[in-house]
This record gives structure tokens, C-alpha cells and sequence, in this order.
């Protein structure tokens, strides 16, 4: 029997890159980063790079989250909800009397209670998860006005702002958190057996659940996680904007499942890494950046986001057959 | 009978990206008569079947319709001239009513006609009494059994009068009585005047039906013969190219067998099966024989937990157990593979030693609950060698191995985990020839050098009757009788299966 892995050490290491969506992604960036560094004098500077990755970090770390209920299968509609509604939380609690911390708890806690909702609906009633997040995505945003009215909630203290506007080394602290959020997901997506098991019951559910893998468990916990995500990129926003707005995140559904396709998620399951749906959202945010300072129209720009999606899941039908 | 060939391929050739499937296959095809082309999963017949039908067109070679040259680049092209496949997965429309689905080639062709309801299914009925059939024309076929779905899919194709018919392993899915019908009806064409090709790898059933067989193997031709020249024993060892002794291996049946460890007592589920009482013994293999709703997978999914107990118990190794599903039936060692290897035995898109290892991950775990992967790769290396499956690495997708393959793989995902007690259900369904020879062999290795307690679920009656020390035979949900193994004939295996014999059997 010929066996792969006894192949030379260099020649697995130049298949491992060339096979991984990821390390093409990467190749991508950096050749759209190296042009763009000509194009433009105002591209490769510090403030410029700094405001990439920040942009990044709303998308990019929901994408994490996303690219647990998509590997089983599902998605979730509903993390723009979720992320308006950790930032009112914050701000309301605070307004209570609250003590900063127990106020981000209580946050963070009532995503995971957005979450539990999509999973006890999805995972245990096996309601369809188009269907039910979009549901949740509009039923959130309607409490979330009856909360905190049409225009938001202002009045939120500087030691919170400071975690969504502080730098360290330059660098501001939710770009750390996201590239920190990514690499240890991505490695316990590859290794931790918990993580791993999604892979099976997006694979095939049904043997998932005839090789002993509780499938229910899996599922709940993906749409829980996701909500954590989109909760902690809530509460970023409403630190780094200084405000919890009602109406933030309504596009983010989309541009995170977006960012995970060209990342190398697929909408039928089994299929996506956290690595590759962070560069995802990287590519999204630089080429927007990259447009504007070469000057292109907004309305153009979505005309690019849009076949830059399909020539990723195009690059993937080819790369399949 | 014309002289002429009615279909003649002349030195087809096929070749696929890496793979020949057909090489230099030569075919003739009389008129009226019924001809079975068999070979082992990946002869090649299902290309061949699919050229002939305009489905593939090959790379080389002739297609000859009464001597004249034809060439097919659409199904529809073959169509308009007489030849017609019926696919072997059901490509039917699930949620579309029986009428609609019976006249979907016809849409275009009588575009107003079939606006009209009430016509359509007028029409339809008209349609399935001249076959005999009774069904209401309004039902959505996904309400009906695979069987009948698969009569209505070669029904749609007869509506539009071929002159060939081409059937590509029509009874997969089907028991002994569905396959009967089935054969009444393709008689019922044959004599009103369609050429039949007949595709299948069952042997048994073609000596039933077909006037001549061609065997195919690697894709090359081997032979034409008359059916009434040949014996299944000739066919066998043409299709896979040596001489096949028996394939059940040596019978070791009568050698001692182990204490009963295993009990099921008076076991119901409503609506599914009741008061099943059995045992089972260590080394021993124990025959569940039934034509399909007889209830023998609802029985051992329910003793699985995967379906509520509502009378009865389980008892193993002296104690009372009541499994709450199949990660508790793994940790008291019990297997269960499954009937349907694509739907719940494997993960399709995912890599062989993946497979391998579904049941048991937590065996490869360091102390963080991270995968240990050098173990993960030792361990699918020595699974895949004892299994011999033939795949270039551990890292293959499961999609690309053959049928016999991917069932090796789901052999070896199970007995992977040790198991004391062996379910297997429908361990042959769709394999070649050669697999199932090294199926039974490690079946029958289990039992006797290891002591597994092996539950043999099948409808294979050969199988049944070569592999099992005893045979239970279910029938509508009830234990209908049990044959020691070295007494057990078909007819006597077949009477209670089909009810015409029943001595219940006594609970114990």
C-alpha cells in the first residue's frame, strides 16, 4: 500500500500549503497588500495598517463564532442582534448600579441566552436554522428598542470605553483579542476532541449519531458559542464607539458568513477552519480600505465585495473536481 | 428473431481522469430478448449502461442501432430513438405526486395537456391499470415504498415506448417480494416486445430472469453467454477472475460455542415489534432473517436506546442493562453497523483514519482532551492493513473509495472498539464479490478465535443460512421461528419469513 505520509518532509509541507485555504488566503493578502503598497503612499503606514485590523475585529470575531454552527451545518442570522444587544446590556446595567464587571457579565449572559434560544430551538426541536435565527435576529432588535429606545444608550464609563479604544505597543486591545481569539480557536477547531466532533455531525448527522456523538449537545453548544462571540465583538464596538447604538451590526450576519466562505466554510457543513474565516474577514476590511484609497466609489465597492464571495466559492467547485 | 444485433457497441472505451473504465468493450443486443451484464463493483457496467443511454459519451468506439451508427451527446437524443434507463438511485421527485412523476418526460411534449389536472391524473390511472398497479395518482411518491417508487420510475420511461430498456441494479433496495413484482412486470415488457438490459452484480437473481449474460471485469469484456449454459459458479469466478471455491469460506459451524451471555426477554416497542425473546452466546453467530418491516432493525435500534423500550429487558453478562444510545451501547462494548453504509455508517466527506476512529475518539486523547495524531495515523495504518482496504493513504476522503472499500472501512470502525456483542446489519448490501468473501471471513474470525458474540441482520438469505449457528426469523414485528443453521434450507428460512409456516417461538 503506497502511503502518502512517508513522502519527503518538504514535498507534505508543499501540499499542506498549497491544498489549505487558508495559506492561499494568506499568499492573497499579502500580494493584494505588496500592490496596494504601490499604489498608494498613504496604504503601508501605521495609522492605515492600525485601522485594517481595528475594522477587522467586529467582523473577524464573529466569524470565529460563526464557523462552529456552519461547520455543523447551520448558521446564525441573528449575531448582529446579538451584538447590539451585549452593547445595551452593558450600558443599561451599568446605568443600574452595576459594578463594570458584573455588567459585562450580565452581557455577556444574555447572549449566551440568545444563543440557548437558536440551540434549544435548532438543536433540540430540529427547527430549521434559517428560520429560527432570523427570527431571533429580528425579535432581539425589536427588545432591544423597546429597551433602550431609538437612540441608544450614551452614557458609558471611560474604564469601559478604554478596553475598546486602548492601545498597547500601538496596537488597540480588540486586535489582540481577535488575533489571540483566532489562533487558539483555530487550534482547538484542529485538535480538541469537543471541537472536532462538529466536523462529524456536519459531515453526516445521522451517522454522528450512530457512532455514539451527541449531536444535540454539539449543536446546542455551536449556537451558544457563536452568541458568546458576537457578544464579546458587541461589546468592543459599543467600547470602541463610547455608545451602545440600537441599530449597529445589522449587516454583520452576513459579512461574517461571508467572511467564512472565502475563509473555506461551506453552507452544507463539514467544512471550515477559525484561521480562515478570520482572513476572511481580513480580506473583506482591506479590500474596502484598498478601494477607497484608490479612490473607488462606495457603491462600487460592494460590487466588488460581492465577486470577490463568488470567485471564492468558485475557486473552491475548482479546486473540488 | 432478426440475425442483427438490434444494439451493438463495437470497442467502447471510457476513461476518466486517472481511471479506464471501459476499455475496448464490444455488446450485442438481440431483439426481444433479456441480457444481464454483470461484474463486480467498478467493472464498469454502470458507464457502459450510462454511454449506451447518452448519459457519457466515450472516448473511442461505436454504438450501432440496427446496424446504424449513433451517437448520443444528451439522454434525450437516445431517448427519441428508443432507449431508455431507469438509474439505480431513485431520482424520482419526492414531494411530486405519483401522476407528475409518471409523465415528467412528457412535459414538453403535451405542454397543455398536462396544465390540466384532472387529464393527468385520468391519464395516470389509465396508465397504472394497464399495469396493474393501485395507487391514487395524487399521492406524493415520498409517501410510498422504494419498491413501488422504483416500479414508477421504470413506468415513466415505458410510457414513452422504447424499444430498449435499460435497468441499472433495479433491486438494491427492494425485498424478495417487491423483487418478484418486479420481475413480473419486466417479463410483462419483455413479451410485449422491449429489449431488456438487465444490470446487476446479485447472481442468483438473473438465472430468473435473463435469456443471456455478459460479464465485464476491470472494465474490460469477458464473456457472452447463454444463461442456460452457465451456472452461478462460472459466473462468479468469470466476474472476478478466479476461481471462487466458496465464497462462505470453511464452515465452522458445530464447533463449540460460548456460555449465553446476552438476553433479550419479551422485548416490545409499540407499533414496532413485540415480546422478542432471545439469546446469545459467546462466539456464536445468530442469524436475524426478515424481508424488510419486519422490524429487525427497529428491535436492535430500540435494545440500542435509540428508540423507547416499553416492555421487557436486556440482560448482559447476568445484569439487567437499559442502553440509553450508542455512545452507552460502545461502553458496554456493543457494536451496531448499520444497514445504510452512505446515510448512517460514514462521514463521506472525511478522511479514512477519521472514520476509523468515530466510535472511539476519546482512545485518542493526550491528558488536555487533545488528539494525539501519531496515534490517530498508527492506528489507521494497522486497521486498514488487517482490513485490507485499498486506499493510497489514511488521509483519503471516504467519497473515493469503492462500495467494497468504504464497507471495510465501516467494519473496521466497529470492530475497532472491541466489542463483546457484534451488530451487523446488512454487512454485504452492495458489495463485490471478493469484499464480501473477506467479510464473512472476518465475521466468522470474530466468533470463533475472538469469542464476539456476532448478530448477523440480513436479508441475503445465502448469507444467512452459510454464516449463521442459529437463524431467527421475524415477521411483522414478532419472532416467527428459529432454524438450527446446518438444518436451515431457503424454503424452510423463507415459509416463516413469508408467514405461510409459524410456529411461534416460546418465551423463555
Amino acid at each position: 500500500m503506497k502511503d502518502l505520509n512517508s513522502k519527503g518532509l518538504s514535498q507534505a509541507l508543499k501540499e499542506r500549503v498549497l491544498h489549505s485555504r487558508a495559506s492561499l488566503l494568506a499568499l492573497g493578502l499579502l500580494l493584494i497588500m505588496a500592490v496596494m503598497s504601490f499604489v498608494s503612499p498613504h496604504f503601508m503606514t501605521a495609522s492605515n495598517m492600525r485601522s485594517i485590523l481595528l475594522g477587522t475585529t467586529m467582523i473577524g470575531i464573529i466569524a470565529i463564532g460563526m464557523t462552529a454552527p456552519l461547520i455543523t451545518g447551520g448558521f446564525d442570522l441573528s449575531v448582529g442582534s446579538t451584538l447590539a444587544l451585549a452593547g445595551v446590556v452593558v450600558g443599561v446595567s451599568f446605568n443600574l448600579g452595576f459594578s463594570l464587571p458584573v455588567a459585562i457579565i450580565i452581557a455577556l449572559l444574555s447572549a449566551v441566552g440568545v444563543g440557548l434560544v437558536n440551540g434549544f430551538f435548532i438543536a433540540i426541536l430540529d427547527f430549521n436554522p434559517f428560520v429560527t435565527t432570523l427570527g431571533m435576529m429580528i425579535g432581539v432588535r425589536g427588545v432591544l428598542l423597546v429597551v433602550a429606545g431609538g437612540r441608544g444608550i450614551t452614557r458609558l464609563p471611560d474604564t469601559f470605553t478604554q478596553i475598546g479604544q486602548g492601545r498597547l505597543f500601538g496596537i488597540p486591545y480588540p486586535v489582540y483579542f481577535l488575533i489571540i481569539g483566532a489562533i487558539v480557536f483555530d487550534y482547538l477547531f484542529r485538535n480538541m476532541r469537543w471541537f472536532r466532533l462538529s466536523y462529524y455531525v456536519g459531515d453526516n448527522e445521522e451517522a454522528a449519531t450512530m457512532s455514539g456523538i451527541n449531536t444535540v449537545k454539539v449543536k446546542l453548544f455551536n449556537y451558544v458559542f457563536v452568541a458568546i462571540l458576537a457578544g464579546i465583538s458587541g461589546l468592543f464596538m459599543a467600547a470602541r464607539t463610547g455608545m451602545a447604538s440600537v441599530t449597529i451590526g445589522e449587516q454583520a450576519p452576513l459579512s461574517a458568513i461571508a467572511a467564512c466562505v472565502i475563509g473555506g466554510s461551506s453552507l452544507s457543513g463539514g467544512a471550515g477552519t477559525v484561521i480562515g474565516a478570520v482572513l476572511g474577514a481580513f480580506l473583506l476590511q482591506l479590500l474596502t480600505n484598498a478601494l477607497n484609497l484608490a479612490g473607488v466609489g462606495i457603491y462600487w465597492q460592494q460590487v466588488f465585495t460581492g465577486a470577490v464571495l463568488l470567485a471564492a466559492i468558485g475557486l473552491d467547485k475548482l479546486g473540488t473536481e | 428473431m432478426a440475425n442483427n444485433p438490434l444494439l451493438r457497441g463495437k470497442e467502447i472505451t471510457k476513461t476518466f481522469p486517472g481511471v479506464t473504465a471501459l476499455e475496448d468493450v464490444d455488446f450485442q443486443l438481440k431483439e426481444g430478448e433479456i441480457h444481464s451484464i454483470i461484474g463486480e463493483n467498478g467493472a464498469g457496467k454502470s458507464t457502459f449502461a450510462r454511454i449506451v443511454s447518452g448519459h457519457l459519451q466515450p472516448n473511442f468506439g461505436k454504438i450501432f442501432l440496427k446496424d446504424r451508427p449513433v451517437r448520443f451527446k444528451k439522454p434525450v437524443e437516445a431517448l427519441q430513438q428508443g432507449i431508455g434507463i431507469v438509474p439505480q438511485e431513485l431520482d424520482d421527485f419526492p414531494s411530486l405526486s405519483v401522476a407528475e412523476n409518471l409523465f415528467v418526460y412528457q412535459f414538453k411534449k403535451h405542454k397543455l395537456e398536462f396544465l390540466n389536472k384532472q387529464t393527468r391524473q385520468k391519464k395516470a390511472r389509465e396508465e397504472l391499470k394497464r399495469f396493474d398497479i393501485d395507487l391514487d395518482p395524487q399521492t406524493p411518491v415520498h409517501n410510498l415504498s422504494t419498491g413501488l417508487r422504483q416500479v414508477l420510475q421504470i413506468l415513466r420511461v415505458v410510457l414513452l415506448d422504447p424499444e430498449i430498456l435499460i435497468l441499472d441494479e433495479p433491486t438494491t433496495s427492494l425485498d424478495r417480494d417487491e423483487i418478484d413484482s418486479l420481475f413480473t412486470l419486466l417479463e410483462g415488457l419483455n413479451e410485449s416486445g422491449i429489449s431488456l438490459i438487465y444490470i446487476t452484480h446479485r447472481l442468483s437473481q438473473l438465472f430468473e430472469l435473463a435469456d443471456r449474460v455478459t460479464v465485464l471485469r476491470d472494465g474490460k469484456y469477458v464473456e457472452t453467454k447463454n444463461i442456460d449454459e452457465t451456472s452461478e459458479e462460472e459466473l462468479s469466478s468469470l466476474m472476478v477472475g478466479r476461481d471462487i471455491e466458496d465464497m462462505y469460506g470453511s464452515d465452522t459451524r458445530g464447533e463449540e460455542i460460548g456460555e449465553k451471555f446476552f438476553e433479550v426477554k419479551n422485548l416490545g416497542s409499540a407499533g414496532q415489534f413485540e415480546k422478542v425473546s432471545f439469546e446469545l452466546h459467546r462466539g456464536e453467530i445468530l442469524g436475524f432473517f426478515g424481508l424488510v418491516g419486519a422490524g429487525r432493525t427497529e428491535l436492535f435500534k430500540t435494545i440500542l436506546g435509540q428508540y423507547p423500550i416499553d416492555e421487557g429487558e436486556v440482560r448482559l453478562e447476568g445484569k439487567s442493562v437499559s442502553l440509553t444510545g450508542v455512545k452507552d451501547a460502545i461502553n458496554h462494548s456493543i457494536g451496531y453497523l448499520p444497514e445504510d453504509r452512505g446515510k448512517e455508517g460514514l462521514f463521506q466527506g472525511m478522511e479514512v483514519g477519521e472514520n476509523l476512529i468515530a466510535p472511539k475518539l476519546e482512545k485518542f486523547l493526550d491528558r488536555m482532551d487533545l488528539f494525539d495524531y501519531q496515534r490517530i495515523a498508527d492506528y489507521s495504518k494497522k486497521m486498514v492493513d488487517s482490513f485490507d482496504i485499498v486506499t493510497p493513504s489514511i488521509k483519503q476522503v471516504i467519497r473515493n473509495l469503492s462500495g467494497g472499500n468504504k464497507q471495510k472501512v465501516l467494519l473496521g470502525k466497529w470492530v475497532g472498539i472491541n466489542p463483546k456483542i457484534l451488530i451487523v446489519d446488512e454487512p454485504t448490501r452492495g458489495v463485490d464479490v471478493g469484499t464480501k468473501e473477506s467479510i464473512y471471513k472476518r465475521l466468522r474470525m470474530l466468533a470463533k478465535e475472538e469469542g464476539i458474540g456476532i448478530v448477523l441482520v440480513s436479508s441475503d438469505l445465502p448469507e444467512v443460512i452459510q454464516l449463521s449457528d442459529r437463524i431467527l426469523v421475524m415477521r411483522e414485528g414478532n419472532l416467527v421461528g428459529e432454524v438450527p443453521g446446518d438444518q436451515a434450507t431457503e424454503e424452510k428460512v423463507m415459509s416463516y419469513a413469508a408467514g405461510v409456516e409459524s410456529t411461534e417461538v416460546e418465551n423463555r
